[in-house]
């Protein structure tokens, strides 16, 4: 179910009223029924897939532990037992995770391969069914095998605990890509504190309030304008097709920014703190400064699992660009099996390769900005992030190239009133990006909102929530005939 | 005390939240020549006790007239009819109408435009919305939007406001509406008229408007009345207002008001009159098709019609009397005929003619729009037809002197009139004639 649907308007009360009258003993285990039940309303079957990768990285855990605690062999021994588990652990959770989400990808393009040298192939892919989150839970469980090995954290013995870490509603379908150390001690301390907690629940459910603003008022809204554009394209030309893609910019952003926040904010009623996925990033002043910002669990996880391991920054520069290379391009795979997310992958860490040699070549050291110089560096990232968001959007490769094409050979190609949005759509989608920048702004100055309106007045505090709950109800795109449409990034 | 607070506090918001549905209705409903705002008010403050109720579609509320009735059946009649009033709105009015009054019986108009509705299938909740926002906060109408609808469309049925949410931003359309509601001729619910229509009490709208001549035109096309074409949702209902009727001890009849006979001959009337039949069949309940009364009885021609499925303000006083006379038992049943095949029979030697003009796809269908001419016929004669084309761009044609062919073509992007006549071969006399704009 999704979270801007009625199902879900159901769902969560009945569950969090549940959940505060159980036994403290019974909380975790109801919390698993509940997270369950979630992802079985995408697709029963699915569920046998999470249930599965639990029990490997559960299992992996466990026998970490035993070999760790194996007194009669060989560190040697040891240290190849625990990598052998850790190998088998992570190839049979990737190996899921390739089968449902790249086969077909590889099929393709491997028919592609031989086509192209002149052999005949009988194309035949698997068409399986994405399963709903499959590349958020994954990384999670995969991190918590890793986190063991490394002598991190120690692994979780209760099997209901470690699974509720892994399938935890709020941020089961997509994310933020949680750590053991945040979320899985937090469920280990469920059966222990008092959860009940009126400030948690107030600002949980405000976090859910401004979740749903950015998801049904902007982030749909946009989408409308994004769409038309993207599926004609050849009766635009550069203002319209760069207007669109500026558009995808706040679309991508509100979406995802915008379900965090509502799973942030449905964890925090319950009790438990998720960490923040984004952090204004189109305030970022270089594309090194935006991943900082952007899909923070994420780029955590490259670092913390791939980019460090590879070497990281430590190996010479040489090295440091491949390995910038080599985590974007993984990176650009995980959001999509298309060429068009590697290529946008890639173009990231184009971008930082330049930033990283300007900075080698002509001795750049790092001081204090000037407010012009931010402003230039704000909007130069701004706008290579959006260069990029086209490819990210685009259908596959060969749209994007032919979107770009479009662009530059049509630079005046305009139908006024044609983007699918009515004016009054403009307007209330400009006055929300408006208010929307204006609260990322207080939020980079670490001006934390619901703490200042928790001071105010009681008809203030009412009218900036009364307000924020109608704009929502009454401007929210709740999609075609009404039905709630999809969060971007759970094709993920 | 701590816990007073915040539970009042809650309370407050909610407080909050329903002021505010309230304002967003006021401010972005346009309601000012809504009907069935001024009927339910009425039905609400009746002071009499209503005794007989009315339901059904625009066929019940254009051609049952209360101050006709009122008299006939001596007593307290009302017609809650609304605009394509599908049976669920039927149930919940029915509902809505006991609560306050003892009703003695109920007639339910079947037209079959709206007893083939899927309601899962609905994206068009006008019908629906017609009734509930002037039905006061109850269970029932909750229970009413709750069942008519798929929940997607919730947010819509319980707010307002979220339907004309665009007006927010249309300041002098805002001001026109709020202005427009402050004066006491809407804060009084008094009468709408306009369009050749008239709100003229307790339900009932009269027309002035009567056909042109004898001919009709149209260019949509009736449904094909099959097998199983009353729809699962409109059989439940059927049997929840037998069911209810039969609990409180209320009368109940299902009946059908009179439409224009050139429409009903050109489908399977009698299908629908039978698959009724059928349904009610072993209920106890009975069902009295007004098509099929005796033409000598109830006389109805185009002056009595205002459109091709509505009677006018004539044709309405008429079929009132015709229909108080019958259930006040002033008429027995033998003005009825069998079916309405048997009424077509019977009208063989003057056969009522019309002409339909439905619009087809042709080959050139790029650079051309076509008609077909579609005599609507209550008996079987041969017609040639006359066709002239009064074009914007080319001025007037005669594009057919008479003969049987019965296709119009013209060019895509011109705009004019057709006109048809029709006449029966071997007759110089005009039998029908037809004027559309394309």
């Amino acid at each position: 179910m999704l979270f801007n649907s009625m199902d879900f308007l159901i769902f969560f009360p009945i569950v969090t009223l549940i959940y505060f009258v159980m036994p403290k003993k019974l909380k975790t285990v109801w919390l698993l029924i509940s997270s369950y039940y979630f992802y079985m309303c995408w697709n029963p079957k699915y569920a046998v897939l999470i249930a599965v990768s639990t029990v490997i990285t559960y299992g992996s855990g466990l026998a970490l532990t035993h070999v760790c605690g194996m007194k009669n062999i060989s560190s040697d021994k040891q240290v190849f037992y625990k990598k052998c588990i850790v190998a088998g652990s992570v190839i049979s959770n990737l190996g899921i995770l390739a089968v449902f989400k790249y086969a077909d990808f590889f099929l393709t393009n491997i028919y592609a391969l031989f086509s192209a040298m002149g052999f005949t192939v009988t194309e035949r892919t698997l068409d399986l069914l994405l399963p709903v989150g499959i590349s958020f839970y994954t990384f999670q469980a995969l991190s918590y095998t890793v986190d063991v090995y490394r002598g991190d954290i120690r692994a979780e013995k209760n099997l209901i605990r470690y699974a509720l870490f892994v399938s935890f509603f709020p941020q089961l379908v997509a994310g933020p890509i949680e750590r053991t150390p945040n979320l899985l001690t937090q469920i280990q301390e469920l059966e222990k504190k008092t959860l009940w907690n009126w400030d948690n629940i107030c600002g949980g459910l405000f976090l859910m309030i401004w979740g749903f603003f950015q998801k049904l008022v902007i982030a749909d809204r946009a989408a409308i304008v994004v769409n038309t554009v993207y599926n004609h394209y050849t009766e635009y030309g550069f203002i319209g097709i760069a207007l669109s893609t500026f558009f995808f910019a706040f679309q991508v952003y509100c979406d995802f920014d915008g379900y965090t926040n509502i799973a942030r904010g449905a964890a925090q009623v319950l009790g438990i703190r998720l960490m923040k996925n984004f952090k204004q990033p189109y305030f970022a002043v270089n594309i090194r400064d935006f991943w900082r910002r952007w899909h923070i669990s994420l780029t955590s996880w490259f670092t913390d699992y791939l980019y460090i391991p590879l070497g990281g920054s430590r190996r010479g520069t040489l090295r440091h660009l491949l390995n910038i290379v080599i985590v974007f391009a993984v990176s650009g795979l995980w959001h999509g099996a298309s060429w068009n997310f590697v290529v946008w992958g890639l173009l990231h860490a184009a971008f930082q390769c330049v930033g990283i040699l300007r900075q080698k070549l002509f001795g750049q050291k790092e001081k204090p900005l000037s407010g012009s110089a931010r402003i230039r560096k704000t909007v130069t990232t701004f706008l290579l992030t959006d260069f990029a968001w086209l490819f990210f959007r685009a259908d596959n490769l060969n749209h994007a190239f032919s979107l770009l094409r479009q662009m530059f050979s049509n630079i005046w190609l305009y139908a006024p009133g044609s983007f699918g949005l009515e004016p009054s759509g403009f307007t209330i989608l400009t006055a929300a990006l408006i208010l929307l920048f204006v609260v990322d702004y207080l939020h980079e100055k670490n001006i934390d909102l619901f703490e200042q309106l928790k001071v105010q007045e009681l008809w203030f505090r009412y009218a900036v929530c009364l307000t924020l709950i109608w704009t929502v109800i009454l401007f929210g795109v709740y999609g075609t005939a009404y039905t709630s449409s999809q969060f971007i990034y759970f094709q993920f | 005390m701590k816990f007073l607070k915040r539970f009042c506090s809650v309370l407050l918001l909610l407080a909050a939240m329903w002021i505010f549905n309230e304002l967003f209705r006021f401010l972005l409903i346009d309601d000012r020549a809504s009907y069935t705002r001024i009927m339910l008010h009425e039905l609400y403050s009746q002071e009499e006790n209503i005794d007989i109720l009315f339901l059904g579609s625009s066929h019940c509320f254009h051609s049952l007239d209360p101050a006709v009735s009122d008299v006939i059946f001596d007593t307290n009649t009302f017609n809650a009819g609304t605009s394509l009033q599908p049976l669920d709105a039927s149930y919940a009015l029915l509902k809505e109408a006991d609560k306050t009054n003892d009703l003695k019986e109920v007639y339910v108009e079947l037209y079959y435009g709206i007893t083939n509705e899927i309601y899962e299938n609905r994206t068009d909740l006008t019908s629906v919305y017609l009734v509930s926002d002037y039905m006061k906060h109850s269970v029932n109408r909750a229970a009413f939007l709750l069942n008519a609808s798929s929940p997607g469309y919730y947010v819509n049925s319980f707010v307002l406001g979220r339907r004309n949410y665009e007006k927010l931003l249309d300041f002098p359309w805002l001001f026109e509406n709020v202005t427009f509601k402050r004066t006491p001729f809407y804060r009084t619910f008094q009468y709408v008229s306009g369009r050749g229509e008239e709100y003229l009490g307790k339900g009932f709208v009269g027309s002035t408007i009567t056909m042109e001549n004898s001919g009709i035109y149209c260019d949509y096309s009736e449904p094909v009345i099959g097998d199983g074409y009353i729809s699962a949702d409109s059989r439940t209902y059927i049997q929840k207002i037998i069911d209810y009727c039969k609990k409180h001890d209320i009368k109940l009849t299902f009946y059908t008001a009179p439409m224009e006979d050139l429409v009903l001959s050109a489908i399977d009337y009698d299908s629908y009159v039978r698959q009724i039949n059928a349904l009610l069949d072993g209920t106890g309940i009975f069902y009295y098709d007004f098509n099929l009364c005796d033409p000598e009885i109830l006389s109805l021609g185009a002056a009595d019609f205002m459109d091709l499925n509505h009677l006018n303000r004539n044709g309405a006083e008429k079929f009132t009397t015709v229909f108080s006379r019958y259930f006040t038992d002033a008429l027995d049943d033998s003005i009825f005929y069998e079916s309405y095949d048997a009424k077509l029979a019977s009208m063989k030697d003057t056969p009522v003619l019309g002409l339909m003009l439905l619009e087809t796809e042709k080959e050139d269908v790029d650079t051309r729009r076509t008609w077909e001419i579609t005599p609507a016929l209550t008996a079987p004669v041969e017609l040639e037809y006359e066709i002239t084309v009064f074009s914007d761009s080319f001025g007037e044609m005669i594009v057919q002197e008479y003969n049987e062919s019965r296709v119009v073509s013209i060019e895509r992007n011109d705009t004019g009139r057709i006109q048809v006549f029709a006449r029966i071969k071997g007759n110089e006399e005009i039998a029908a004639k037809a004027v559309m704009k394309y």
